[in-house]
């Protein structure tokens, strides 16, 4: 480093030669490099190789006659996921550039992949360009699928997630299916003559009406069993319905472009067969709402024509013409009631008229006049009792007076007395007794006597 | 194909027949006796699809290759 240094300030001073350093050269054939080049794509196989501490990995790639120098740093491989070593076979893509401080020419590998795939990758092309040529993959090849499959075959793992998807997916969306696995391996030596015979033996048996051909996803190598020519003719060969479903949605493969339907992965497989059985839900439930409409409308109209009949009937019935007798009998006997009514009513009237006149002649009513007559009978012989009583009195009044003039008072003040025995007055000596008392009675006071002795007499001149 | 019945095609079938069942009942030319048992029927069969629909569970089968031929089992999925 040093001597260089010093050389090209020595060769500077020449005006005439352009003399580089080392360094500027290599660092302009370094650009040079850099930009004449695109990224290449190269094949190799890998020796010399080395990995520093740094993580930078640096190595030769060789083939049979040359060999490059090759540096890959860490960023960049760190990425990789895959084994290298010496004698590994790799397609890589790379910058040309140079490594100053040596001189050496050198690639800058930005990535790497196992040339075994890039093989593949050209294998893949190759198969596929044939077997388009052939027809294998055009359009009037390729069978309709089956709008309800009653069973759906599957061929997979039956240990892989591609299994569990689909099944997961009929299970939700179509359990009325029935599922036939056919069991094979998806990867390896035994893959593809396996998947192959599984669909011959499917087409055989006839017991599917689709074929499910799938696999979860995974590495080239990993999905290589489903390029392989004898799985894609057993395809084409297949008189059920494929639908491919291998990998992931970026993955193509030989059996996706034979199948009669290509799904991006598994489960998309089992959604395309797998009938939407909300459709029937749905059908079978209006299905039943229209029965149910009908038999109601049915059973409306039979007890309608029944009502119907039932009126007609009962019309005729005979307790209905004994109604009609019975109302028959009610209006005669309403009729009989009211003529008797009227009858009674007039007959009344007569009596009551009757009763009038009889009335009329009531003795009752002459008995005012009766008592008015009667009042003056009584009067006028009130009336007449008082003159008669008058008159009487009045000759009264004159026998009194002549009367008067006989009383025995007026004898008595002529000094006569009246005796008497108690209450008897005495005429006759006879009458009493010696011993008893008796009353003189004079014209001014009495006198009680007692009887002393009696003369009676001897004849009725005798006044004593 | 398999020849021997699927239950998608019983449901199928019943579905069809329910179908041509009430379209025939619903133009009302139907007897009423014959009505009555056709109702009796459909409501059989509308039973039978909501049944079928409602435990319906997914068949799943494996066709194992023996020295005797091709044997179909019961496939128990592993979890």
């Amino acid at each position: 480093m040093s001597q260089s240094d010093f050389l090209s300030e020595t060769v500077n001073t020449d005006d005439h030669r352009v003399i580089y350093s080392v360094e500027r050269l290599n660092n302009e054939i370094k650009d040079l490099l850099e930009h004449s080049y695109p990224l290449i794509w190269l094949e190799g196989e890998i020796s010399n190789f080395s990995r520093p501490a740094s993580g930078h990995w640096y190595f030769s790639l060789k083939d049979s006659t040359a060999q490059v120098r090759c540096a890959m740093f860490r960023n960049r491989n760190r990425m990789l996921g895959m084994q290298v070593e010496n004698g590994s076979q790799v397609l890589v893509r790379a910058r040309i550039s140079l490594y100053p401080a040596r001189g050496d020419f050198q690639l800058i590998i930005e990535h790497m992949e196992d040339a075994g795939a890039g093989a593949l990758q050209r294998a893949f092309e190759a198969l596929k360009q044939r077997l388009q040529a052939e027809g294998l993959f055009s359009p009037e090849n390729k069978h309709p699928l089956p709008a309800v499959p009653a069973r759906i075959g599957v061929i997979t793992s039956p240990t892989g997630a591609a299994l569990r998807d689909v099944l997961s997916v009929l299970r939700r969306r179509y359990p009325l299916g029935e599922v036939m696995l056919y069991p094979v391996p998806v990867q390896g030596e035994a893959a593809a003559p396996a998947i192959a015979r599984a669909l011959q033996l499917a087409g055989e048996r006839k017991e599917c009406d689709v074929l499910l051909l799938v696999r979860g996803g995974g590495s080239l190598e990993d999905l290589w069993a489903f390029n392989e020519e004898v799985v894609a003719r057993a395809i084409a060969a297949s008189p059920i319905p494929v639908v491919s479903g291998v990998g992931h949605e970026v993955d193509f493969t030989i059996a996706d472009f034979v199948a009669d339907q290509r799904a991006p992965t598994p489960t998309a497989a089992a959604e395309i067969v797998a009938p939407d059985l909300d459709e029937w839900r749905q059908r079978a439930r209006q299905l039943g709402t229209r029965l149910a409409g009908v038999a109601e409308r049915h059973l409306d109209q039979a007890a309608q024509k029944q009502r119907w009949l039932h009126d007609r009937l009962m019309a005729q019935h005979p307790g209905r013409r004994l109604e009609q007798h019975m109302q028959r009998l009610d209006e005669l006997e309403q009729r009989i009631q009211r003529s008797m009514k009227l009858r009674l009513q007039s007959e009344r009237q007569r009596l009551m008229s009757g009763h009038q006149q009889v009335q009329a002649h009531n003795p009752l009513r002459r008995l005012p006049e009766l008592q008015r007559h009667t009042r003056q009978l009584r009067q006028r012989l009130y009336q007449a009792t008082e003159r008669q009583m008058e008159q009487q009195r009045s000759r009264l009044r004159l026998a009194a007076r002549g009367l008067d003039n006989l009383s025995p008072l007026k004898t008595l003040d002529r000094g006569y007395a009246i005796a008497s025995a108690g209450e008897l007055v005495l005429h006759d000596a006879a009458d009493v007794t010696v011993g008893q008392q008796v009353n003189l009675r004079l014209a001014r006071g009495q006198i009680d006597c007692e009887v002393t002795g009696t003369h009676l007499a001897t004849d009725t001149n005798d006044d004593t | 194909m398999s020849d021997k019945q699927s239950r998608i095609k019983d449901f199928e079938k019943s579905l069809n027949q329910l179908e041509t069942l009430v379209e025939g009942l619903e133009k009302g030319d139907v007897p009423l006796e014959e009505a009555l048992k056709q109702f009796e029927q459909g409501i059989k069969l509308a039973r039978n699809c909501q049944d079928a629909l409602k435990d319906a569970e997914l068949k799943v089968q494996q066709l194992l290759e023996t020295r005797d031929g091709a044997v179909a089992q019961d496939f128990i999925e592993k979890e």
